[in-house]
């Protein structure tokens, strides 16, 4: 780890590692939304019912 | 398309179900116990294994891992077979994980009584325990990651990736966590120190509820909820949005629990940043879960496994919304140390944890056995007597909280401290323990009826084992990428791919936070006058971690004007450089003792003070809720470990002398001749070996090397 130690101590101002991390999340989440808004409405339909058993979609409240 | 005939596993399923019945009612019985020794501090009767210090730690494991766990095990294994159209990939791996765990909660419940733990809040079991928990954690995790490998679902749902993350989540903060040097069988020290230890731990601690009482969670209320009430759950989309957000954020939030610490700014900025950030992911996943019941709130009213499930929402919106809040500084400030923490922490657990057991189980365990529910009069009774007994638990206690906060601030008009003396804001605050034991009560009584409600319908009804089901046969799930496929499809193809995304969102927060802090030296300024602690003192740390004291109190003086005006300097991390573990604590039911050694100030207190208080608090400070140690005055020092404990300290990097663990008993006897000489002065007559005389020697080390009695002797030496 010796590296990560000399590679550390040589960051000047590293209160900056939060700044990161919210421009990381920021980063995660717009993938995660285009991601997830890319997923056909159908496909999201049979997702959510895929747990149901067929007599149980029978009876699904709608 | 060949369809295959299989059987789902139930007998797995049903033992985690009894084990958490029986495990249960422990642990909430063990919660009442304390919470009456609390009040009525006669209740510890004065013996080392029933005093509150060692007790709370049970409550606390039971309630986590026996009782909570079980459920989560149950209610995981029974959902993933049905989720993913198979029976669990090993039926050995299974049974190894259900006795295993079984075994980790006895041993735990008879070493934590022992006076065996780590002294590090949720995670207090001895290293051969950690092995063991590494061992069935690893079942848990191949039958699932297994199970998810051999599937005939082409989808992997929602519930299973909160599944994942759960065992991924766990086992990271496990290993790291627990990364400790064994001194003999079931005594160890964490190899980190002082703030690193405390980073690492609040860490765990707090991901522990992330990742053991809140993912897991999540996942089995996107199974059991839309089961049933009939109901597929709200928006799918935000389930993957909510998920990746809250697994992510989580990892970066420990700190909140150190803040106006002493830790590094940035440590602690990170936290605060990170906590009031998650609010949108859980309260994403709060509306998923009422949105859910949408058009079915007519079924809600009929049934009480259903009221249970809103409870658990809505306490989970609840508890979700406070902990940002508590993490704000302003904040953080009255709530930490003070009963409102306690609070907070049982409209989760009661609440959210507790509520969702309980709707699980209304709704799985007639379904396992084929029957109805034995009375759906007694769920309902259960239903409103536990909801009270929430209420009634919460209630006193945030008053506690705010009461306590609000005396310990208070000043007169000359400037002075209006309540100078701890003790006095306990008794103010102590007519609410007596209303929280009430609620506890009722809470336990509720769970009585809940268990009778369980024992009559499975008595009634009749277990399918290896229940039959057939599904068709899922073709090249994981090898074949289709045209048109979209970038969810691609994740979930391979269950390892995605447990291998998962791992990398988990990971960066606890990578940003722990490695500065362990390889930037800055970090952690050293005091030069700081020494490491003596074999003696030594000695009477391991003696206070072995009696949970940290339970009560903190050693962690912040920055705040009514704390230094209370117990003076404020504390620096260079001043903890030798802790393994740290001992800062998180509620001060007692005062705190960061300066019971610097001579001076409010906390420092003569040998013959500590004894006596030792023996019969109650003759020392009247109205005193301090169970009584008079076995410290008998038990003798076990003085074969301490060269062993010095060996591995200095591997651990304390910097003494090369031999001097060949000395160590030698000096050990010098000092606490010293302390039995003071305490003859004052007409008691001890041996220096006896455990009183080690615990006086640490408590006057606390603060020690900091005051000018200590600097000068520090500078004696030079």
């Amino acid at each position: 780890m010796g590296f990560v130690s000399d590679t550390l101590s040589g960051v000047d101002g590293i209160q900056w590692y939060y700044i990161v991390g919210i421009l990381l999340f920021v980063g995660l989440f717009i993938g995660v939304l285009i991601y997830t808004y890319s997923i056909p409405k159908k496909d999201l339909n049979k997702f959510k019912s895929s747990i149901f058993e067929k007599e149980e979609l029978n009876n699904i409240v709608k | 398309m060949e369809i295959q005939k299989f059987n789902y596993d139930n007998a797995l399923v049903r033992n985690f179900i009894f084990a958490t019945l029986v495990w249960g009612a422990v642990a909430l019985l063990v919660g009442l116990v304390i919470a009456l020794q609390l009040a009525f501090p006669v209740l510890n009767f004065g013996l080392e294994f029933t005093s509150f210090g060692r007790v709370r730690p049970v409550h606390t494991n039971a309630v986590i891992f026996a009782f909570i766990g079980n459920a989560m095990f149950s209610g995981v294994y029974y959902s993933l077979q049905r989720v993913l159209k198979a029976r669990l990939f090993n039926d050995v791996l299974g049974r190894i994980h259900f006795w295993v765990w079984q075994f980790i909660i006895l041993l735990a419940a008879v070493t934590l009584l022992a006076g065996f733990t780590t002294g590090k809040e949720y995670a207090e079991l001895e290293w051969p325990i950690d092995l063991l928990i590494a061992v069935a954690w690893l079942c848990f995790g191949a039958n699932m990651i297994g199970t998810v490998i051999k599937r005939r679902e082409k989808h992997i749902y929602t519930a299973v990736w909160w599944y994942l993350a759960t065992f991924i989540g766990v086992t990271i903060l496990h290993v790291v966590n627990s990364i400790e040097l064994p001194v003999s069988l079931l005594k160890s020290y964490p190899i980190y120190a002082g703030a690193q230890d405390a980073v690492v731990e609040w860490w765990y601690g707090h991901n522990a509820v992330a990742f053991f009482l809140t993912t897991p969670f999540l996942g089995l209320m996107y199974y059991y909820l839309p089961k049933a009430s009939g109901r597929p759950i709200y928006s799918y989309q935000l389930s993957i949005i909510h998920f990746w957000s809250l697994i992510f954020l989580y990892m970066w939030a420990g700190p909140h629990h150190l803040l106006f610490q002493a830790l590094p700014d940035w440590v602690q900025a990170l936290g605060v940043t990170f906590s009031v950030m998650l609010i949108a992911p859980s309260w994403g996943g709060m509306i998923n879960g009422l949105m859910t019941l949408r058009g079915a709130w007519d079924k809600v009213r009929e049934d009480p496994g259903l009221k249970f499930m809103v409870i658990a929402i809505t306490a989970y919106g609840m508890a979700t919304f406070e902990g940002p809040m508590m993490s704000l500084k302003s904040v953080n400030a009255i709530s930490h140390f003070t009963d409102w923490t306690i609070a907070h922490t049982h409209i989760a657990g009661m609440g959210w944890n507790g509520g969702m057991i309980f709707g699980m189980f209304y709704w799985l365990i007639p379904k396992m056995f084929k029957t109805p529910l034995h009375s759906k009069k007694l769920a309902n009774t259960h239903f409103w007597i536990a909801t009270l007994g929430i209420l009634l638990f919460a209630i006193p206690l945030y008053w506690a909280g705010i009461t306590q906060w609000l005396m310990l601030r208070e000043y007169t008009t000359d400037g002075l401290l209006a309540y100078p003396i701890f003790m006095e804001t306990t008794v103010r605050i102590l007519p609410m323990y007596h209303i929280r034991i009430l609620g506890g009560l009722l809470y336990f009584a509720g769970f009585i009826i809940f268990l009778v409600n369980m024992i009559r319908t499975i008595a009634a009804g009749q277990l399918v084992a290896n229940e039959a089901a057939e599904a068709p046969a899922l073709v090249n799930t994981a090898t074949r990428a289709e045209s048109g496929e979209t970038p969810h499809r691609w994740l979930e193809r391979k269950g390892v791919r995605l447990a291998i995304f998962m791992f990398i969102a988990l990971s960066i927060g606890g990578i940003v936070e722990i490695i500065p802090m362990m390889k930037v030296q800055s970090n952690i300024p050293t005091i030069s006058t700081v020494t490491p602690y003596t074999p003696l003192e030594l000695a009477g740390r391991d003696i206070y971690v072995a009696n949970g004291c940290y339970n009560c109190h903190s050693q962690q003086i912040r920055p705040l004007r009514f704390e230094t005006d209370r117990y003076g300097e404020y504390s620096k991390i260079g001043e903890f450089v030798y802790d393994h573990p740290f001992q800062w604590g998180s509620r001060r039911t007692g005062p705190d003792l960061a300066r019971a050694g610097y001579l001076g100030s409010s906390t420092y207190k003569t040998a013959i003070w500590h004894y006596n208080h030792f023996n019969k608090p109650n003759t020392v400070v009247p109205r005193s809720i301090m169970p009584a140690y008079p076995f410290l005055l008998e038990k003798e020092i076990d003085l074969d470990i301490i060269p062993a404990k010095i060996r591995a300290m200095r591997m651990l990097g304390v910097p003494y002398a090369e031999g001097f663990d060949t000395k160590a008993v030698a000096s050990l006897m010098a000092d606490a001749q010293k302390i039995a000489d003071e305490l003859k002065q004052s007409g008691v007559d001890i041996k220096p070996t006896k455990q009183v005389i080690a615990v006086i020697a640490y408590l006057h080390k606390l603060g020690r090397d900091i005051s000018p009695a200590g600097v000068a002797a520090a500078n004696d030496k030079k």
